[in-house]
């Protein structure tokens, strides 16, 4: 068994070695490394067909069409892209965006700079479970409103929000769909073809994937406009220049190829390893399951409070099991899960909350390890935890 | 949140091995105080327990809520106090804490808090620090 034991598949996953292997021939001089964008030669043919074919796997993950794929540096800046592309393409001043409180970062300080800029962001409350109600949605949309942005899985909690009921509501009003699917994709099914989704976020990394590499999904019909938010030579269809990093995204497709593969596989691997986690954690009692049931959770993440600790103490101890105790974007802060917070959760229990994550690659074995070492450093804190007041 | 990387091993002793842990020893004829800093809510809270024979702390104990350095602070000053006379300038300060476990700066505060607890403790012993 490798230490540390890796649970933390929701902050990144290790590349599949299918996709390193893909990835290696675009890199060398041996390889096939010209620019994409050089057809004027066999060379930079060979690697726009490359590119062209792992749009294909991305597009064929969520039934779409690959020409509707724009190639991105990751979730985040595709996040950007669909934020600021549409509300930049529709004028910003009086735009009005709808989002929720536990949307990643990326999404969250995109509507932050479209206030800034002259827009209104309304930021819906989730239920205690993380759902967002489609009744809330459409509640909060204005003449005005422009675009709703709603993740797929929630990165830290792991809810499934509704996304086909949150799209028809949108369609309903006219009004653009964005859903950051980052978590999502290739762990819960998507059918774009049936889902009303006008703009859709992808990683590469967090779906066994290189990092540096992401997709937006852009809607052709009915057509989505959008304005680039980087400019310099047209690529993508003008959408996003920059030179192609062929090799990050063969990798990427490549993920996503086997991804489409292994989706009920992986998703069966995990939701059995999660249980087997959570049942042998609340062996300690005092254990609570933040956010969902399962039925209304992704397979893969677990985010658990524990009472009597706080989850920067036990992290101390975990030196051989890598978990975190939030968004590895926001983990390093001091201050409580702003996610757990939007949930109604008490500081106190936010910060006793650990999330756990596992991937393809977890092992029954490293489950046993985690739950005992886990299990120790609870007991640990817990004999010099206060009793309660 | 610092992991063991971020202490040096005199405060990663105290955090993996924490001294005066559970409850205080009954000592005949001694008096008891008790004091507390921090909340729950903030994640750092610390409870302090010692015990007074004759103007000197002959024991204390904590139990604690909150972040290694925290963990390193209670343990270090649990250790100081035993033997020392039950006065207020027999408390390490905060700031010496912390410069004794080689702290990171951003951790100072667990200093801080310690000593709050400490002296809060020492003030509610019955007698102002009686115990004959």
């Amino acid at each position: 068994m490798r230490l540390p034991v890796y649970l933390d598949y929701a902050a990144t996953t290790p590349a599949d070695p299918a996709v390193v292997e893909a990835m290696v021939p675009y890199l060398g001089l041996e390889g096939c490394f010209a620019n994409p964008a050089s057809i004027s030669h066999a060379a930079g043919r060979t690697a726009r067909q490359a590119v062209e074919q792992a749009r294909s796997e991305i597009a064929a993950l969520v039934n779409a069409a690959p020409e509707e794929i724009v190639f991105t540096s990751g979730a985040t800046e595709s996040d950007n892209l669909a934020l600021k592309g549409v509300v930049h393409s529709r004028g910003m001043s009086g735009a009005h965006v709808v989002t929720s409180r536990i949307e990643h970062k990326a999404v969250l300080d995109a509507a932050r700079s479209i206030e800034a800029d002259g827009g209104a962001v309304t930021y819906l409350r989730p239920e205690a479970d993380g759902r967002i109600p489609p009744e809330r949605v459409a509640e909060a949309i204005r003449p005005e409103t422009v675009l709703v942005s709603i993740m797929l899985v929630n990165n830290e909690i792991g809810v499934i929000e509704d996304i086909a009921a949150i799209g028809a509501v949108c369609r309903e009003h006219g009004v653009l769909f964005h859903v950051d699917a980052a978590q999502g994709a290739g762990k819960v099914p998507v059918d774009l073809a049936r889902v009303p989704v006008d703009l859709m976020s992808f990683s590469g990394h967090k779906l066994y994937g290189p990092k540096g590499i992401g997709a937006l999904y852009v809607r052709r019909a009915p057509e989505v406009r959008l304005d680039a938010l980087v400019h310099g030579g047209g690529h993508e269809q003008g959408l996003r220049s920059g030179t192609l990093a062929t090799h990050q995204i063969v990798g990427m497709g490549k993920a996503f190829a086997i991804a489409r593969e292994r989706l009920a596989e992986d998703a069966a691997h995990c939701g059995r390893l999660s249980a087997q986690l959570l049942e042998g954690l609340q062996r300690l009692g005092g254990v609570h399951v933040n956010g969902p049931a399962a039925e209304h959770r992704a397979a893969h993440i677990l985010d658990l409070a524990f009472d009597g600790i706080v989850a920067d103490s036990l992290l101390y101890f975990l030196t051989d099991v890598a978990v975190s105790t939030g968004s590895a974007c926001s983990s390093g802060s001091r201050a409580p899960s702003y996610v757990l917070k939007a949930i109604g959760l008490s500081d106190e229990r936010a910060r006793s909350s650990l999330r756990v994550s596992v991937g393809r690659f977890t092992t029954d074995e490293e489950i046993a390890f985690a739950v005992e070492h886990i299990g120790a450093g609870v007991e640990r804190l817990r004999a010099m935890a206060p009793s309660p007041a | 949140m610092p992991g063991p990387e971020a202490f040096g091993a005199f405060a990663r002793d105290h955090i993996e091995n924490p001294r005066n842990t559970g409850p205080l020893p009954v000592v005949a004829g001694a008096v008891i105080g008790s004091g507390e800093a921090g909340s729950r809510a903030s994640g750092s809270l610390v409870r302090l327990r010692v015990a007074v024979h004759g103007h000197v702390i002959v024991a204390a104990r904590y139990e604690l809520l909150g972040e290694p350095a925290l963990v390193a602070c209670a343990s270090y000053l649990s250790e100081c106090l035993a033997g020392r006379r039950a006065e207020p300038a027999a408390i390490p300060s905060g700031l010496e804490i912390a410069r004794a476990l080689e702290l990171p700066r951003e951790a100072h505060g667990a200093g801080l808090l310690a000593e709050d607890a400490a002296r809060r403790a020492l003030e509610n012993v019955p007698g102002a620090g009686g115990g004959d």
